[in-house]
């Protein structure tokens, strides 16, 4: 090895500094990890640069999302020669390592310019729309929501729980009481599978066409996701943001001001087909659909073409244990939901729901009580609209999935 | 803990056993054994994540253990139970002879030993595979900390059992829910993609020998074109293995390629949805 003391030195400080330029691009990489890192480069032979890359990926990276920043900081990191010291002897000169500051720093640089740019748009969006302070009904209203908190749908737990008065008898646990009592066993132990909250997933439409109504939805969103556990929150408008962890915050003012940054993206209005499809398509977005129930907060105002909407919106449907729509034009006593995108989803749908405000929305706990464990699809027996005129539900066939004849005056026509 | 094998030769003998590894697997491979440190292999259902474990234990010639996760697993289905109906069988004929101390109830032969503690106490012989982890819940990923870190289990009874040596552990996750950094922390971590042409290829030839040269590299371009279809469901390794095993059985019975593939497309499609997207699409 040609390799002098002093190559030999750098190479380690290269090596040991690498954790830190990770860490400095965002990457939780703590000590441990960082010890196994220069384990492992050790253990491994080092044949080419790539070789020392994977050893690196392996142990210093927990997540498939972070292998684009891994890259980065790597390339960065080593790449000024193409072989370093670690893998080849080396045989010129080489720049101190504080150079190597100047990468880490212009790596910094880059993710919190990133950084900066989207908050920058988000002071921006700020500046556009800011909530009002919660109103005193609407206050009470959240107060009664929160009583009605134990009607919200439940599942019966996997696992076992003692219980009182439970249906099966826990063996194992009157065994081990038996023993107290030597081995004679004097009371039977039962077991129960408690009931669990069952997930609620709650997709927001945040456009324009929604924009009086966002507010007190988002309010709704954040107590019930405050309130209760499982709970996922999505909004879309012409993207879609996975807004749970924001929702979580103590502070309900606090949580819907970081929200106006990043969900009202108003220009361009909705297009809520191709939301939800993309909703879909990520797959750790689609499990959680799974066995929820789910609610779409939206006026299903589709600009063009409903094909996608009413795909995904089955899609939706087969994979929620039920779906309820809440729109707030169904506040309109005269709301039919008879525009061709909502006429095609009828079918779909366990129930519409009004979702004009918080004092409507507060019936909704009851509404899922009642739709939780009830025949799928019945949004339209269980609706409250009068179809032409009638007061009877029309017949199934009344609905064609894809008629445009039924426009009765009430309905808004789709904006363009 | 020195791996029994050397970096290549792992490579060798993995590809010897028929598994074709990316090369950052078998880095993270040599390096779980060479470190002792668990290995956890992220990916989406379908490409050899559960594989990677058995053909291991093939390799080192150990017996693979498997813990097969679900929502609700606990302690008494992942490590270990007591005998419950044995400890009173032998309370009530003990107590005929002489009296019984509580200690005896708790010995060796009333405890049933679960995966985890099978793995610890056969460090040495054993490959303990921890599958789809991301299906247990948060508790018993907090519950697996300990073992994961140290190879030790605290049972209150028996005290602390440690394994001799690191066990060698493979955690498989579908990632329909994120993992807690606390266990990523105390794993290597890798994450397996769909195979490159080439690979899935080698790997076809493999695993359906009869299918021809021609036919495979067919097969091989269309299992890649309907991944690139927004499906439903994209196909994994498994479902093409099946679909080359499949048109193979139709080829040998005298349907022509091409015919044979479109007739068994239901072993690679498995939605109606995704069916009608692959037919429009005309790959074959």
């Amino acid at each position: 090895m040609a390799a002098g003391p002093a190559a030999a030195g750098r190479a380690a400080e290269l090596l040991a500094g690498f954790p830190g330029a990770l860490r400095a691009a965002g990457l939780a990489v703590d000590p441990a990890r960082a010890a196994t890192f220069l384990a492992a480069v050790r253990a491994v032979p080092l044949r080419s640069l790539a070789d020392l890359s994977r050893a690196g990926r392996v142990t210093l990276v927990g997540s498939h999302e972070d292998f684009p920043v891994y890259e980065a900081v790597f390339r960065a990191w080593f790449a000024d020669d193409p072989l370093p010291e670690i893998v080849v002897p080396p045989d010129e000169e080489e720049a101190p390592p504080t150079d190597r500051r100047h990468d880490r720093d212009a790596i910094r640089d880059i993710l919190e310019g990133e950084a900066s740019g989207r908050d920058a748009s988000a002071d921006e969006t700020l500046g556009r729309k800011a909530f009002g302070r919660l109103s005193e009904a609407d206050r009470l209203a959240l107060g009664r929501i929160g009583r009605s908190l134990g009607l919200l749908p439940t599942l019966s737990a996997r696992k076992f729980a003692p219980s009182t008065c439970g249906s099966r008898i826990d063996v194992a646990r009157t065994a081990r009481m038996a023993r107290r009592t030597a081995g004679e066993t004097l009371r039977l132990s039962h077991r129960t599978r408690p009931d669990r909250p069952r997930r609620l997933l709650l997709l927001i439409d945040v456009s324009g066409s929604m924009k009086a109504h966002s507010e007190a939805i988002l309010r709704f969103a954040h107590f019930i996701t405050r309130a209760r556990p499982k709970v996922e929150t999505f909004c879309f408008g012409t993207r879609l943001s996975r807004v749970t962890p924001t929702l979580r915050h103590r502070l309900p003012d606090e949580a819907l001001a970081r929200l106006a940054g990043l969900v009202f993206d108003f220009d361009g209005g909705t297009r809520i087909g191709a939301s939800l499809e993309e909703f879909l398509s990520v797959s750790r977005h689609a499990v959680l659909v799974r066995g929820a129930v789910t609610l779409v907060f939206s006026d299903g105002l589709e600009r063009g073409d409903p094909a996608a909407m009413v795909h995904a919106v089955g899609r939706i449907a087969r994979l929620s244990h039920r779906l309820v729509w809440v729109s707030p034009l169904a506040a309109d006593p005269r709301y039919r939901p008879a525009t061709r995108a909502m006429a095609a989803i009828l079918p779909f749908l366990d129930a519409i729901a009004d979702g004009s405000g918080l004092a409507a929305l507060e019936r909704l706990p009851k509404l899922l009580s009642a739709v939780e464990n009830a025949a799928r699809g019945q949004a339209l027996r269980r609706g409250q609209f009068t179809f032409f005129g009638q007061r009877e539900p029309p017949m199934q066939g009344a609905v064609r999935p894809k008629g445009s004849k039924l426009s009765p005056a009430a309905t808004p026509e789709p904006r363009s | 803990m020195p791996s029994p094998l050397t970096h290549d030769a792992l490579d060798a003998a993995l590809a010897g056993a028929g598994y074709f590894a990316d090369e950052t697997l078998v880095t993270a491979l040599y390096l779980a054994l060479e470190l002792g440190k668990p290995l956890l292999l992220e990916g989406v259902p379908g490409v050899g994540k559960t594989e990677v474990a058995n053909t291991l234990a093939r390799i080192l010639k150990r017996r693979p253990i498997r813990l097969q996760c679900y929502e609700g697993i606990d302690a008494t289905r992942a490590l270990y139970d007591w005998d419950h109906a044995r400890q009173l069988l032998h309370v009530r004929v003990a107590e005929r002879a002489r009296p019984v101390e509580t200690s005896d109830l708790y010995a060796e032969k009333f405890l049933i030993e679960m995966p985890l503690l099978k793995a610890l106490r056969n460090a040495g012989s054993s490959v303990l595979l921890i599958d789809e982890i991301d299906r247990a819940d948060d508790a018993f990923e907090a519950f697996l900390l300990e073992f994961l870190s140290d190879y030790q289990i605290s049972i209150p009874e028996l005290g602390t059992v440690r394994a001799a040596e690191p066990v060698i552990t493979i955690l498989t996750s579908n990632r329909t829910r994120e993992l807690h950094d606390a266990l990523r922390r105390r794993c290597l971590y890798h994450w397996i993609d769909y195979p490159e042409r080439a690979r899935e290829r080698a790997i076809i030839e493999r695993h359906a020998p009869g299918i021809a040269g021609e036919a495979a590299e067919r097969l091989v371009e269309a299992v890649a074109a309907i991944r690139r279809l927004p499906l439903i469901k994209r196909p994994g390794i498994a479902e093409s293995i099946d679909w080359a095993r499949a048109a193979e059985v139709l080829n040998r019975d005298g349907a022509p390629w091409p015919e044979a593939l479109k007739r068994s497309l239901g072993l690679i499609v498995k939605d109606q949805e995704d069916l009608d997207t692959v037919r429009e699409a005309e790959l074959i």
